[in-house]
């Protein structure tokens, strides 16, 4: 069985930043990820990339996928793509698959950077043909260059849920309505404002109610919630569409954190149940880290950040503290803090503090 | 801290703590069943289902029985698709000691009625098609035994309880037993209640030592890991579950409702203790076992893996009954076959808390017998 030194499993803007500082520090570093593309959730986002001060704030976050991989190729990151992590045994043994093939990984150190899930919520009709998930859409059109369907109902005002509504609009979809059961969009204003001036209704306070069709959808339910989210009599409407996108938020992709027997909290403003790290990444378990949505649903900008210091620390774990590991930790750690303190850094700031009180043994 | 009242408390909601209370309640018993965890979170959500009468051991053989006429009739009972199934059990003979000791059980389970019969290799090959026959010399297979679906199983009975007026509560754990001139009391639990009763029933399984601790008694139980793993849906290939004996053997079968292929095997040498955790050496092992008896497996992918307690005993016998303090009974102990013994144990347990005297004696799994002879198709 081949033995690394440090592995990181995941190669988003997370894994792929962990990685990348690792092996610049001198670390040997092999990167797992599961699609044949590195970049994780970035190699679907064709839109300029929001947030003030993090980095890369303009940019495609396309182009950012492009950028990092570059950067972990030039540090000589052993690259296994296409291939999943299934499984972490005692030992400090991984299991990976690759089509129809098993193998044992070893490591010394390891980063999980695994990103997160689709939500899902439960309507009638959620299991139809025709009803995905956001992401699941966006990869279609901006990944494969497939068309979902001809008129979209979405569900969730969220980030996620205005960002590919547009992209819908410019892959020619008509997106009949964006439903919000709060009572405010939950988006940013740029991204919101734009759905409004093409005339697409974000109707707030409604929700989907089911999903009609036999084979496939060929329409949905949408009625109006109160305050506690009852669905209000009278309120439901109609509208003809074959496809409805559910966008109602991410659950961190923690199975590896469980099977390694970290400490696990449930902290409902880091989207689930997330390990138990101190302020350099470290979880519970010695030599395990993690970095970007699996420790808490944020954004690219914050899991780059979280995975420098999770590299760096890695490799501190492995050798010693030097003054250049220092740096890197330090100055990641600076920007996050001011990215925390941004307007919408308050709930992660909020889960990461409550995570923090928790007691990891 | 809050008191109540029951006529029994069960302390475990697994197969056997659920069952014993359905056939309580049923019997008017008030029950409590208190699950630390969840339903299943024990053995009976990591077991894979498996349902035979095919023992050495004579009250295994008539418990069995008893049990299989129960699971057949057992949607009915709960109102809830149990996916009980008929396909058999087939035990693999590839050495002659092997043979004659399938020869010598067969005997013993003929008497007790059951249909079964040592089959030449290739009418096992009839029965599983596909199966590499090389070096077998036949099987003892018996069309009555069967699979069902534990989840549905436990959950039916936990339903039922409520139904009947009874209670169950999760995420509550027995953390004491109060007992007076060694008569029990009261149960104490994690939330801060206190139950009074009469009688308590220990089914925490792999745990149940710790609970007759806690009224001051020791029970020789002694769990070991046992591992698992579950495949792709396939179409459906055979019926019976494949049991090899062989030190490199294993045991397995297609579960009839979704087409998954579930099994496992008993690790040389034993893992003991309650350790958990899934093994690299089981999931790149299973798969070559599973193969070299029926090679067209090969092409089956592995879904998931995971692992469980078998809880042993001296003899590999339950241990069921009453125990040397008033009230406290047992069922424990199940020795890798908790669910298939389940509902059988579970009305007798029942009986004899709620009458004292089961309809089939139990006397040879009671507590305190001596332990003999080992089970020898365990
Ligand atoms: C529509 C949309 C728009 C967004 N817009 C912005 C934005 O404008 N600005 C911003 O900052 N953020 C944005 N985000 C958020 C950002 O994309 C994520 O926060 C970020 O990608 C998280 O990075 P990550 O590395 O933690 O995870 P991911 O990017 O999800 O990467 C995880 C990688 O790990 C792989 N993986 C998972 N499990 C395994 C396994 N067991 N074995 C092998 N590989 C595995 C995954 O396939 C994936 O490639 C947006 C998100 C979405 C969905
Ligand atoms: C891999 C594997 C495969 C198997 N295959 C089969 C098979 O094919 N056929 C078969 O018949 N059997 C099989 N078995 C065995 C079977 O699973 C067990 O014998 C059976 O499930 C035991 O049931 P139980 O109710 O006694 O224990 P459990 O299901 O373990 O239930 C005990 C419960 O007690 C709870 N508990 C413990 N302590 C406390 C406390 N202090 N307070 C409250 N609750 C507590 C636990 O949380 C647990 O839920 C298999 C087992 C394994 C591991």
């Amino acid at each position: 069985m081949r033995r690394a030194q440090l592995v990181v499993v995941g190669g988003g803007p997370a894994g792929l930043s962990a990685a990348a500082v690792a092996a610049g520090l001198g670390a040997e570093v092999m990167l797992v990820d599961d699609n044949e593309t590195l970049g994780g959730q970035l190699i679907k986002q064709t839109h300029k990339f929001f947030g003030d001060k993090g980095h890369y704030c303009g940019v495609r976050g396309v182009d950012i996928a492009t950028i990092l991989s570059e950067r972990a190729g030039e540090h000589s990151v052993t690259v296994l793509s296409a291939t999943s992590v299934v499984g972490l045994y005692p030992g400090k043994v991984l299991g990976l698959a690759n089509g129809d093939s098993f193998r044992k990984l070893g490591f010394e150190s390891l980063v999980i950077a695994t990103g997160a899930a689709e939500n899902s919520i439960p309507f009638p009709g959620n299991d139809l043909p025709g009803v995905y998930g956001a992401g699941a859409v966006q990869t279609l059109m901006n990944v494969y260059g497939v068309r979902p369907g001809r008129r979209v109902l979405m569900v969730g005002s969220g980030n996620i849920g205005v960002i590919v509504s547009y992209q819908l609009l410019q892959a020619g979809i008509d997106v009949a309505a964006v439903v919000e059961a709060l009572p405010a969009v939950g988006g940013y204003h740029v991204h919101a404002a734009k759905l409004v001036r093409l005339g697409v209704p974000i109707l707030t306070s409604h929700t989907v109610k089911a999903a009609l069709g036999a084979e496939s959808v060929t329409g949905a339910v949408i009625c109006r919630v109160d305050g506690r989210f009852r669905p209000v009599a009278g309120t439901d409407r109609r509208l003809k569409v074959d496809t409805i996108c559910v966008a109602v938020g991410l659950t961190p992709l923690a199975e590896l954190l469980w099977q390694a027997g970290c400490r696990m909290f449930h902290v409902p403003e880091l989207g689930g149940h997330v390990a138990w790290h101190d302020e350099y990444m470290e979880t519970s378990q010695p030599g395990i880290f993690v970095a970007g949505d699996v420790s808490g649903i944020e954004e690219a900008s914050t899991a780059m950040l979280e995975g420098r210091v999770a590299g760096a620390r890695a490799w501190e774990r492995l050798n010693r503290r030097t003054r250049e590991s220092r740096d890197i930790i330090d100055s990641a750690r600076l920007e996050l803090g001011s990215i925390r303190k941004g307007p919408f850094g308050e709930k992660a700031t909020c889960g990461k503090q409550r995570l923090a009180e928790c007691v990891p043994a | 801290m809050a008191s109540r009242t029951a006529d029994t408390v069960i302390v475990g909601g697994g197969i056997i703590g659920a069952a014993t209370g359905y056939y309580l309640a049923k019997s008017g018993h008030k029950v409590v069943l208190l699950e630390r965890s969840f339903p299943c979170s024990g053995a009976t959500g990591r077991c894979i289902g498996g349902i035979r009468a095919q023992f050495t051991h004579d009250l295994s053989i008539r418990v069995m029985i008893e049990s299989i006429r129960l699971f057949s009739e057992l949607n009915d009972e709960l109102g809830e698709t149990v996916h009980w199934h008929q396909g058999g059990y087939l035990f693999l003979a590839f050495d002659e000691p092997r043979k004659q000791a399938f020869l010598e059980a067969i005997k013993v389970q003929r008497n007790y009625g059951l249909d079964v019969e040592f089959i030449s290799s290739a009418e096992c090959g009839q029965i599983v098609p596909g199966l590499n026959r090389e070096g077998l010399l036949g099987g003892a297979y018996c069309p009555t035994d069967g699979q069902a679906d534990p989840f549905h199983v436990t959950y039916g009975y936990l339903a039922g309880i409520k139904r009947l007026g009874g209670e169950v509560r999760v995420d509550t754990e027995v953390t004491g037993i109060n007992t007076r001139d060694s008569k029990v009391v009261s149960v104490l639990t994690s939330k801060g209640d206190e139950f009074f009763c009469p009688n308590v029933l220990n089914a925490a399984g792999a745990w149940s030592d710790e609970i007759c601790r806690m009224a001051g008694i020791e029970v020789p139980i002694a769990p070991d890991r046992h591992e698992s793993l579950v495949t792709e849906a396939v179409e459906r290939l055979f019926d019976p579950m494949l049991v090899d004996y062989r030190s490199d053997g294993c045991y397995f079968v297609q579960h009839i409702g979704t087409g998954h292929f579930v099994g496992c095997y008993t690790p040389v040498p034993l893992v003991p203790g309650r350790n958990m955790d899934a093994t690299d050496e089981f999931i790149t092992e299973m798969p070559r076992r599973m193969v070299r008896l029926v090679p067209k497996l090969g092409q089956v992918k592995v879904l998931r893996q995971w692992a469980g307690s078998y809880c042993m005993t001296p003899d590999g016998s339950p241990i069921c009954g009453r125990t040397p303090v008033e009230g406290l009974y047992i069922s424990s102990g199940m020795s890798g076959h908790g669910f298939m013994f389940g509902p059988a144990l579970g009305k007798l347990m029942a009986e004899l808390i709620a009458c004292g005297k089961p309809s089939i004696p139990l006397d040879q799994f009671a507590p305190d017998r001596e332990f003999g002879k080992a089970e020898a198709m365990k």
